[in-house]
């Protein structure tokens, strides 16, 4: 394409005019995709991960509070089933809609919403427009997660089948599913886990939302509102 | 609303810009009560700033700083590589990536494409890059409805006038204005009296924009070149709307933004969130680099990545200003900025207010329709003691200065005393004295004229152009004497 060798040599030409070196970074060449070192230090952390869980989990229970998170503790995959109905009966909900992470298998989540007289349904059962219209009318939704960061409590969400984007997008309040297994301490480490896994499974694309909280805004008078286009309510359930 | 007329600009096509008219918009935007009360809000951005460095903790926060100007000048030398392979992994993803020169092409390209796939309506995230092509007006052109989607930029929507700060573009309405302002767009603002309820209504009125949108349109705080990720930072859900309802997705982007490696978003992210609203983290970080995924349920069918030079190349090419280039538009050099907090973010004329939009702002829109901005300034050097970069921008507003002195020494009041002072500190911060003598002797120089926190004398031409009003000082400390305890 014209557009961008053109463009591309124009930048060159811009960068060569204007160079000084630059003693805080020295010269090097630039970097290139390595998939093989994204899985290498994907493995790293993953191995990792058993020793600095307890601390993580220490970390996302102070932390989850200041995000606006509502947190449940449970020991179960049973219990998370309850705790999730528990919460949509509480809000007074008729319908929920739900993904099909594996922290829901073999759970007896859809019998536990429906003993409190709660529709539940699995987006990923449904056709395309039935889908968002569901999403759009259910009081509640929810997910598992991909990774949970403890540092600032985000759940980490990646998209695919069974797990749509609008689950934890459309309802006005998400419930995250979360098992300790999932905890990671920091940041960096979710960055190096999804990547990694991306790279191992030759992954076409992705489309990743870390959710830390509420929807909220400041836009009028800087004064906080919670739960403006996203959910304004957030629910974390832990498991373990 | 930013005009529509287009000029060509040294090579850049930018929308109708004001930037010559700073004297007179900072004029009235001085004598505007309003809004010299609304700027005491921006009070919470900066305590927030502040917080989050603390509780990072000043020798963390330092090594973060230092690590991403690395990352960043290493980029900057190899900006047209790593743009090649972040464009081939948004292809890899199944995306097309158009490169535009400036703003005219941009918008050329994704008209065209909203009028090949039948688009009637448009989402649009907050993105200054889309404020800088003027993209909205273009498609309204050829009457397409847009709809800006961040609560602040569907307020300045609303009011026809563009946004005030690059991260609350509505910062200077009133609850009472944006209210008054929905009922006159006839808005159902019945019962309606807070801040919570004025929220909801947009709230109502956004949400069926986005179910029914054909286009959804984002910004790009970040493009990673290894994995073609493009990553945005909301905190109200409409990137992750307009990134995920819609069956396009066009995402703008100015070539500034890419960084290496997709493992650099953490100490980015973390620069960014803390220093733009005082937040740890937004309460959405959104990362795409395509469509949706072959086995995914939902997303966009089409995906479109716009990177925009736009004069950047420009900064680029000057020694003295490639730096800017490291900005990763926080706003929080507008925040501490005391002519910001003076004459607003209207007067600066164009997209970019504040410190950061007095440097790149000429160079974009040419020096000869600019030549106040660098003026706009005391160098009290708050805009780098905050800046996550720590960019020196008081270095590059003197360079900026001398530039415009030189040019035209006839023009402006007292311009033969200023033209050799100016060019006195330019030669102090440029060669060897280094920023903190230079900023130790501002302050000094500035203690006579402060009084009650206030300054009673600027220094020409600020003094000219803003007399009768008094000027919040800077504060005594600048905050990096503050973390050492001094
Ligand atoms: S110059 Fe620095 S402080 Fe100003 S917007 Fe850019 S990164 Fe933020």
């Amino acid at each position: 394409m014209a557009a961008k060798s053109d463009f591309l040599r124009s930048v060159r030409q811009a960068i060569d005019k204007g160079f000084r070196p630059v003693p805080e970074a020295p010269s090097r060449p630039p970097s290139r995709p390595r998939p093989a070192d994204a899985i290498k230090r994907a493995d790293e952390v993953r191995r990792q991960l058993v020793s600095r869980r307890a601390e993580a989990i220490a970390t996302l229970l102070k932390m989850a509070p200041l995000q606006a998170w509502n947190v449940v503790r449970v020991a179960t995959r049973v219990e998370a089933a309850d705790a999730v109905a528990a919460i949509a009966a509480k809000l007074g909900a008729k319908t929920t809609v739900r993904s099909d992470h594996a922290v829901f298998e073999d759970t007896p989540v859809d019998a536990a919403l429906k003993e409190r007289g709660v529709e539940s349904h699995r987006l990923t059962a449904l056709g395309r427009d039935t889908r968002k219209d569901l999403a759009a009318r259910a009081e509640l939704g929810v997910t598992g997660v991909d990774w949970m960061i403890a540092e600032t409590a985000t759940a980490v969400l990646v998209s695919r089948k069974g797990a749509p984007r609008i689950a934890s997008l459309l309802p006005p309040v998400h419930v995250a599913v979360v098992e300790a297994s999932q905890v990671v301490p920091a940041l960096g480490d979710a960055l190096a886990l999804v990547h990694g896994q991306a790279a191992a499974e030759k992954w076409d694309g992705f489309y990743v939302n870390l959710v830390s909280g509420p929807s909220r805004t400041g836009d009028i008078e800087q004064t906080i509102v919670i739960g403006v286009h996203g959910p304004g309510q957030v629910h974390l359930v832990l498991i373990g | 609303m930013v005009g529509v007329a287009e000029r060509d600009v040294g090579g850049a096509c930018v929308p109708d810009i004001k930037t010559a008219q700073f004297k007179r918009l900072a004029r009235i935007a001085v004598a505007d009560a309003a809004l010299q009360r609304s700027h005491e809000k921006l009070e919470h951005f900066r305590t927030g700033r502040e917080a989050m460095v603390a509780e990072i903790g000043p020798a963390q926060w330092a090594a973060m700083q230092d690590q991403a100007r690395a990352i960043k000048w290493h980029t900057l030398e190899h900006l047209d590589t790593y743009l090649d392979q972040l464009a081939t992994n948004v292809e890899k993803a199944g995306g097309h990536v158009f490169f535009a020169k400036d703003a005219k092409e941009a918008n050329e390209y994704i008209v065209a494409l909203a009028r090949a796939r039948g688009v009637k309506t448009v989402v649009k995230g907050k993105s200054m890059v889309a404020e800088e092509m003027g993209i909205a007006e273009e498609l309204e052109k050829i009457g397409i409805k847009r709809t800006e989607t961040d609560l602040g930029e569907y307020i300045v929507q609303l009011a026809h006038e563009p946004p005030y700060h690059i991260i609350a573009p509505a910062v200077h309405k009133s609850k009472e204005q944006v209210l008054e302002l929905f009922a006159r767009e006839g808005l159902d603002t019945a019962g309606v009296t807070d801040i919570p309820g004025i929220a909801g209504v947009a709230r109502k009125v956004l949400r069926e924009a986005f179910l029914k949108a054909d286009m959804g349109m984002t910004g790009a705080n970040f493009g990673v070149a290894e994995t073609g990720t493009i990553a945005i930072v909301t905190n109200e859900g409409n990137g992750r709307m307009c990134s995920t309802l819609p069956r396009i997705h066009v995402a703008t982007m100015g070539m500034e933004r890419v960084i290496p490696r997709f493992q650099d978003l953490d100490v980015f992210l973390k620069l960014l969130t803390r220093s733009a609203t005082g937040q740890r983290i937004t309460s959405y970080v959104s990362m795409f680099n395509g469509p949706r995924r072959s086995d995914e349920e939902d997303g966009p069918e089409e995906f479109h990545l716009v990177i925009l030079d736009n004069g950047r190349s420009r900064l680029l090419a000057n020694p003295e200003l490639r730096e800017a280039m490291l900005c990763i538009r926080c706003g929080a050099c507008l925040n501490a900025c005391p002519v910001y907090n003076k004459v607003g973010g209207h007067s600066y004329g164009w997209v970019y207010p504040g410190p950061i939009g007095a440097v790149v702002t000429p160079v974009m829109v040419g020096i000869t329709k600019a030549k106040d901005l660098p003026f706009a300034s005391t160098l009290c050097g708050a805009c780098r003691e905050v800046c996550p970069l720590k960019i020196n921008l008081p270095r590059m507003l003197l360079a900026l200065r001398a530039e415009s002195v030189q040019g035209q020494p006839q023009n402006r009041s007292g311009s033969l005393a200023e033209g050799a002072m100016i060019k006195g500190w330019y030669g102090v911060v440029r060669f060897g004295w280094g920023f903190s003598l230079a900023g130790k002797l501002g302050s000094l120089l500035q203690k006579p004229f402060v009084r009650g926190g206030r300054f009673r004398w600027l220094p020409p031409p600020l003094g000219a152009w803003l007399r009768s009003r008094d000027f919040p000082a800077i504060a005594a400390k600048p905050f990096r004497a503050r973390w050492k305890g001094s």
